[in-house]
């Protein structure tokens, strides 16, 4: 959207304060300027010059605090684009030089300089370069973090028969665009870019990942690993024959929900899975709560909150885990839980008896 | 003692997971040694099993949560959370700075006798302990 239209959506905010019922952040800090309808108040202020010098620090923080989840948007009776608004928020605030936070500009080295958010030398994974037509992108988070994710999105492709190629990866820059970095994720995206282009198809294992190329990237040809499973459980090529005797909790995944508009997959594959018992929340679907993940550094207490909303919702409603589709709420939501927490993609695997058992992350 | 240079007292006994048991009477008091501080890095935040909640052996009592890691720690004992350390939420750091001291996590009652047979302390600790530091820092 142009910047002039930008304006315009400032001010069609009707001030109902609707978005309180759904801002995450507002649910745990219970304070309208961190939410979005005081947001967007904050930014036209800011636009308008009329922020006092020492109201900026506490300005840049509720801008940032953001998890850009986009439930308020869903509830917005005036329909305005809250996620653009916070994004454009956020570009100023760098454009002008105000004083950020410094483990962004960690975060932007890293990834600008070893091609990764953690910064990390190398990885677990072979380089695959076959000249397939596909390539099977797997993300930072399942490279350096979760590996186990990665070596079970290779046995479903090969579960699948796809042949693909896996290269050296650079982040996809998702984050830079979502801290509004506009000249980080340039030069970021710009090198990712090379990497996946030429491709028929990419398939991701990353929903965030999944945002990036497709509405940042304009890509096309990019998948996301459910969308191929239930294409080979449907055909019966993935074949889900082994029982998972566990009551779950589906966590919809705010990039794999109301981004990509992905509700039905997660919920078609789970009850394809013999023994699992599927519990929806009370908010659920386009109303789901968001796992905080995106505000986890430098904002570990606001996420604690939000995530911990999601884990005491599952509590209460007696399931025996958690599962999403999602690394990055995989993460976060086991940071506050006791419980467990399933990878859908796990859970697939082992039904179809691609693996021997569910791994189980401590 | 000292094992390349990491300190682990000698009154405390210690899980293949790095939690470290102090015996309190009929209580232990328990944290993460300073092989497992140094390992996770610098601790962002620690979230504890509440005071009432009762333990199982083997299941977990705190997530750690560093810069670019998250997880566990298993009790090895099974028991009743009688006191946490309150000021590690606002001051994981001491997990690190001090993991003996005020990096302690929580204070269990016993449901029975501390399964010392399982636990490293005394004869072998030293040993145990280089292996660990050895693998988990690359050392040669």
């Amino acid at each position: 959207m142009r910047e002039i239209d930008l304006e315009t959506e400032l001010v069609r905010c009707l001030r109902c304060g609707y978005c309180r019922a759904l801002c995450p952040v507002f649910e745990g800090l219970m304070n309208e300027s961190w939410n979005a309808r005081g947001r967007i108040l904050l930014i036209r202020a800011f636009k308008e010059g009329s922020l006092k010098p020492e109201w900026l620090k506490s300005y840049v923080e509720r801008i940032f605090a953001c998890t850009l989840c986009k439930a308020c948007e869903e509830i917005c009776p005036a329909g305005v684009p809250v996620t653009e608004l916070i994004l454009w928020g956020r570009k100023l605030v760098i454009r002008q030089g105000l004083e950020i936070y410094p483990e962004y500009e960690e975060l932007a080295k890293a990834i600008l300089e070893k091609g990764n958010i953690f910064g990390k030398e190398e990885d677990a994974f072979p380089v695959r370069e076959r000249r397939a037509k596909t390539l099977l992108y797997l993300g930072c988070t399942v490279r350096y973090q979760y590996e186990e994710f990665g070596r079970i999105a290779m046995a479903l492709l090969d579960a699948l028969h796809v042949e693909y190629d896996l290269k050296r990866e650079k982040c996809c820059a998702g984050f830079l665009e979502m801290l509004g970095m506009e000249e980080e994720f340039e030069r970021a995206s710009g090198e990712c870019s090379k990497i996946v282009e030429g491709y028929d198809e990419v398939i991701v294992v990353c929903p965030m990942c999944y945002h990036a190329f497709k509405d940042l990237y304009g890509m096309e040809n990019v998948v996301h690993l459910v969308e191929k499973v239930k294409e080979g459980i449907e055909k019966g090529v993935i074949k889900l024959e082994r029982e998972v005797n566990a009551t779950v909790f589906l966590h919809d995944s705010c990039h794999m929900g109301r981004y990509a508009k992905m509700f039905d997959l997660p919920r078609e594959i789970l009850s394809s899975i013999p023994g699992l018992r599927l519990i929806e929340g009370t908010r659920t679907r386009e109303r789901a709560r968001c796992c905080g993940g995106p505000i986890r550094v430098p904002f570990t207490e606001i996420r604690d909150k939000v995530a911990e909303a999601v884990v005491e919702e599952s509590e209460k409603l007696g399931a025996d885990g958690i599962v999403t589709e999602c690394p990055t709420c995989f993460h976060n939501i086991r940071a506050v839980s006791f419980g467990t927490v399933y990878d859908l993609l796990e859970l697939v695997a082992y039904s179809a008896r691609l693996i021997d058992r569910i791994p189980v992350y401590e | 003692m000292e094992v390349l240079g990491f300190e682990l007292p000698d009154e405390l006994y210690y899980t293949d997971d790095h939690v470290w048991v102090r015996v309190e009477g009929g209580k232990v008091r328990m944290g993460l040694d300073s092989i497992g501080a140094k390992a996770i890095r610098e601790v962002v935040r620690v979230k504890l099993r509440p005071v009432g909640s009762r333990l199982e052996k083997g299941k977990p009592f705190a997530i750690l949560e560093s810069a670019k890691w998250v997880g566990s720690l298993k009790s090895p004992v099974a028991g009743r959370v009688i006191e946490v350390n309150e000021k590690l939420k606002r001051e994981p750091y001491l997990v690190n700075q001090d993991p003996y001291g005020e990096g302690w996590m929580v204070v269990v009652e016993l449901e029975e006798a501390l399964p010392i047979e399982e636990l490293h302390h005394g004869e072998g600790l030293k040993e145990w302990a280089e292996k660990e530091v050895r693998e988990r820092f690359k050392l040669v």
